[in-house]
Parts: C-alpha cells; sequence; structure tokens
C-alpha cells in the first residue's frame, strides 16, 4: 500500500515458512530507504519455564488481524517520521528457531526507526488478533499476555 | 410479524476449544445485544458460562465492541480471549 511517496506500508500473514532475508528487502527501493532501517525478527523459543517446546501453534483472525495491524502502522506514522514499514507474521504451526514475526522500520535516521519498530512489536504482541499455544511433552497450553506486556503496552499511552 | 437476526458467531482460541465450534449461525431478536448473545450461546453451549466470566473480548463485523453494543443485522460477531501475538 502507498500513501504518500517514501510512505509504504506492507503487511503479510503467512502460512509457510518466513524468508528473513528476503522479506529484509527495503535496500533495493531507494525511495523507502533513506537513512536508517530496523529489523525485529522474532523466534520461537526452544525451551518455556525449563519445558522443551515442540512446537508453538499461532491463530488468528483474517481479515481482522491485517486491519488491525494497518490501524497500528498509521497510528506509528502519527508519533514518528517514518517511510517504509514492513509487517510479516507466521500464523500454523512453528518450531523452535523458526520466524514468528519480522518487523522493519525506514525512516531518515535510525531514533524514528527504533522508536516505531519496538511500537508495532509491543501492538503486536498485545493487542492484535493472534493467540499462542504452546506445544510440549506434557500438552498444550494458551500463551496468556505477560504483565511486562501489558506495562509495556501502557507506556506509550 | 418481526423477524428474527441471523448472526454468524466465530469464536477463537481456547474459547473455540471449549464448546469444540469455531463457527456458528444463530438466530436474534432484532436490536439484541451482545450481552443477550451470551445468554442465548449459554443455552446452547453451557461450558460457555465459565468461559465468559473470564476475560472475553469481543468484536462486530472485525471491530472492538462492548458488552451493551447492539447486534447489527446479519453481522459477525467474534469472542475471544485477550491476544497474544509477536
Amino acid at each position: 500500500m502507498n500513501n504518500k511517496k517514501g510512505e509504504h506500508n506492507s503487511i503479510l500473514i503467512s502460512e509457510l515458512p518466513l524468508d528473513t532475508q528476503a522479506i529484509m528487502s527495503f535496500g533495493h527501493d531507494p525511495h523507502l530507504s533513506q537513512g536508517a532501517e530496523v529489523w525485529f525478527v522474532g523466534r520461537v523459543r526452544p525451551n518455556s519455564d525449563s519445558e522443551k517446546v515442540n512446537q508453538l501453534y499461532l491463530e488468528h483472525y483474517p481479515g481482522m488481524t491485517e486491519t488491525s495491524i494497518q490501524q497500528h502502522i498509521e497510528n506509528a506514522r502519527q508519533r514518528w517520521c517514518i517511510e517504509g514499514c514492513k509487517v510479516v507474521h507466521r500464523v500454523g504451526f512453528i518450531s523452535p528457531g523458526e520466524a514468528i514475526v519480522v518487523v522493519g522500520v525506514s525512516s531518515l535516521h535510525r531514533k524514528e526507526s527504533f522508536q516505531a519498530a519496538d511500537y508495532l512489536m509491543d501492538h503486536l504482541k498485545s493487542c492484535t488478533p493472534f493467540w499462542k499455544k504452546e506445544i510440549t511433552d506434557s500438552g498444550e497450553s494458551w500463551i496468556e499476555i505477560k504483565e511486562s506486556d501489558r506495562q509495556s503496552l501502557l507506556s506509550w499511552n | 410479524m418481526v423477524h428474527g437476526n441471523e448472526i454468524k458467531v466465530l469464536f477463537f482460541a481456547s474459547l473455540s476449544e471449549v464448546i469444540n465450534t469455531k463457527e456458528l449461525s444463530i438466530t436474534v431478536e432484532p436490536r439484541s445485544t451482545i450481552t443477550q448473545l451470551q445468554s442465548l450461546l449459554c443455552q446452547r453451549f453451557p461450558e460457555l458460562e465459565e468461559a465468559f466470566s473470564q476475560t472475553t473480548l469481543i468484536a462486530i463485523n472485525q471491530t472492538m465492541c462492548e458488552l451493551e453494543t447492539e447486534i447489527p443485522e446479519q453481522a459477525e460477531v467474534a469472542f475471544f480471549p485477550p491476544m497474544s501475538g509477536g
């Protein structure tokens, strides 16, 4: 989605493994990378509370999830002068070490990109329709939002 | 005679597992609220009573709403637990 020149949003929900190198390609477009690029890659941890995680299952609400991410990006644009903005989120069954999410932001100077990427991650974690389930040898359990995540979200108010 | 409002109801994550259902159609009285829909659903699925007593988020036509919100004609209503992405 292109807004003004230099403002480009890209949102993708994928059931397939994320090719992080291919996703991080702002640099190929001079309009989208004019100085600073920040990329964050979130991966499935191999352990949770000392127990080995076999797989993570991620559910989403098709349609509402994309609209919600779009809204978070628009809110980030209100706060910081950023150019390209990319959010790619995996859903379905994901193995330890595989990428769950890739967030990329570009701007003229680094601080805006760092802050906007952090803002987007906090909002992806706690207020976008995704739900994570951990699958271990002892069973399956839905992951609840942590108090620290709730506090991170509040810090943006 | 006033016809009922047939709506689509979606359940996500732990809520869908409680009743082993992801989606259903149900007819509610015109101008019913989410609270009235919840009562109707609990009659059909008593196990939802406990789930609804915990934090449950609600969306109508993919926009977050409150318990008192009136359900529009042919709406899509979704119930889900607090979100956990990223």
